[in-house]
Order: structure tokens, then C-alpha cells, then sequence
């Protein structure tokens, strides 16, 4: 295996902003309507709302 | 709140890491997405496999990774998403880096090998340990260790980030007024 040269902080730090911005980016998008659907099957029928979205 | 209330809640609250890391791995939101619900779908139907009171969110990575790797042994190549279309349909609010430092950064990451960039991922934005990130890959520790590394120097390999060259000044002013201010805020 080749020898990972030793990286700085900064540099470090640089990419992990970036990937969390990346990251972030869907993070702040929630959850979206199909996998509220797919997980409202795990409620008691008594607490199904019945409000059915399309998912997307 | 019913158990299976509960189970639901902590699912839910687990959806939006679980698609962001799903994107990361195949680069395609649409593709990303089914594989997010598969991955529900089997959580689902294996819940008494499920040991309560361990991380749900690091057993739901598990079986989405595991479903995406028997996937993409198959699929291999196709995966990649050449035209960039998740990203057109991402707005992106540049606060700490420019939308071509995210493309760029966005095509780099793309261009590893795949167990080094789930490994980076899981360590460097989904916020695992690198015990958590090593369970999830079914690897030792210091594998997930060396490929975090070998990921992060390919990555400051190819889009030539060097230390200070390419921190402007007005990035590290940035970085530095930043964490001050959630210093003061905290």
C-alpha cells in the first residue's frame, strides 16, 4: 500500500467543510412525503390521520 | 407513545442522513432515493432483528450500504451520474464555499473508490465514530482509518488544496468570525 502523505489541518479542515456542505444540502431538504408513507404503516391504526400525500 | 411509535419517530429523524449519505454514494437523488427505500422497506420487515437500546441510525446505514453495494456489484459503472443531474437539482446557498468549489468537490469525491468515499462520509459528515463507520463497513477500525486518509489526500490531490495557498484571507477571516460567533452564541 502507498504512503499517505501526512496532510495539514487546514487542509483537513477545508475538505470537511466541503463535504459537509454537501451533506448539509439534503440534510436541510427533511423527509420527503414517500418515506413518511412508508413508515406511517409502524403507527397504531387508532393514530393513522389517513391524510395520504402522493409521494414525490 | 407506542413502541412502534417510537421505532417510527427515530426512523424518520434518521431519513435525512440516510438519503444524504445514499446521494453521496450513487450521485443520483432519484436513484438514491428507491435505494432509501428499499432500505426502509427492509428495516421494516427485519425489525425484530434489530437489537433495542443499539444505534438505529448505524443499523439503517448498514442494511442501506450493504443493499448499495450488492446493487452496485452489479450494476457497476452506471451508477455514475455523468450529466451532473443531481446536482442541477440541488439550490445551493454558497455560505462557506463557492457552488464551483462544491462542484468540483462534488465531481472529486465522485471519482474515488467507493469504500474509501462511504468511509469518508460516514467519518467526516455523517458524523459516525470510526468504530460506528468500521461496524457499518464490516471492517477493522484501521481500515476505516487508512481509507479516510488515503481518501482525504486524493481529494486535496486532485483539487490541489494545499495548506494556506488555498485559504484566502478572507476565508479564514471567515472560519475565525464564524466560530466566534458560535462560541459567543453557545
Amino acid at each position: 500500500m502507498k504512503p499517505v502523505a501526512k496532510l495539514g489541518t487546514e487542509v483537513k479542515a477545508k475538505i470537511g467543510q466541503q463535504l459537509r456542505d454537501i451533506y448539509e444540502e439534503t440534510v436541510k431538504q427533511g423527509v420527503p412525503e414517500r418515506f413518511v408513507d412508508i413508515l406511517r404503516g409502524l403507527d397504531d391504526p387508532s393514530d393513522d390521520e389517513g391524510s395520504k400525500n402522493e409521494p414525490k | 407513545m407506542s413502541p412502534n411509535r417510537n421505532i417510527r419517530e427515530v426512523m424518520l429523524a434518521a431519513v435525512p442522513s440516510l438519503r444524504a449519505f445514499a446521494i453521496s454514494l450513487c450521485g443520483n437523488v432519484d436513484r438514491a432515493d428507491d435505494l432509501v427505500q428499499e432500505a426502509l422497506l427492509r428495516a421494516l420487515a427485519n425489525l425484530s432483528s434489530f437489537e433495542p437500546g443499539t444505534n438505529m441510525s448505524a443499523w439503517l446505514f448498514t442494511i442501506l450500504r450493504n443493499l448499495f453495494r450488492s446493487e452496485y456489484r452489479k450494476r457497476r459503472r452506471e451508477v455514475e451520474d455523468v450529466d451532473g443531474s443531481y446536482a442541477e437539482q440541488l439550490t445551493f446557498s454558497p455560505e462557506q464555499s463557492t457552488r464551483l468549489e462544491i462542484n468540483e468537490f462534488r465531481e472529486a469525491l465522485k471519482s474515488l473508490p467507493t469504500e474509501q468515499r462511504e468511509a469518508l462520509i460516514l467519518v467526516g459528515a455523517s458524523g459516525f465514530s470510526y468504530e460506528e463507520a468500521a461496524r457499518i463497513c464490516g471492517c477493522a477500525v484501521g481500515t476505516i482509518k487508512s481509507r479516510v486518509n488515503r481518501a482525504r489526500g486524493r481529494l486535496a490531490e486532485i483539487l490541489s488544496i494545499e495548506d494556506t495557498s488555498d485559504f484566502g484571507p478572507d476565508q479564514e477571516t471567515r472560519a475565525v468570525v464564524n466560530s466566534d460567533l458560535l462560541t459567543r452564541r453557545s
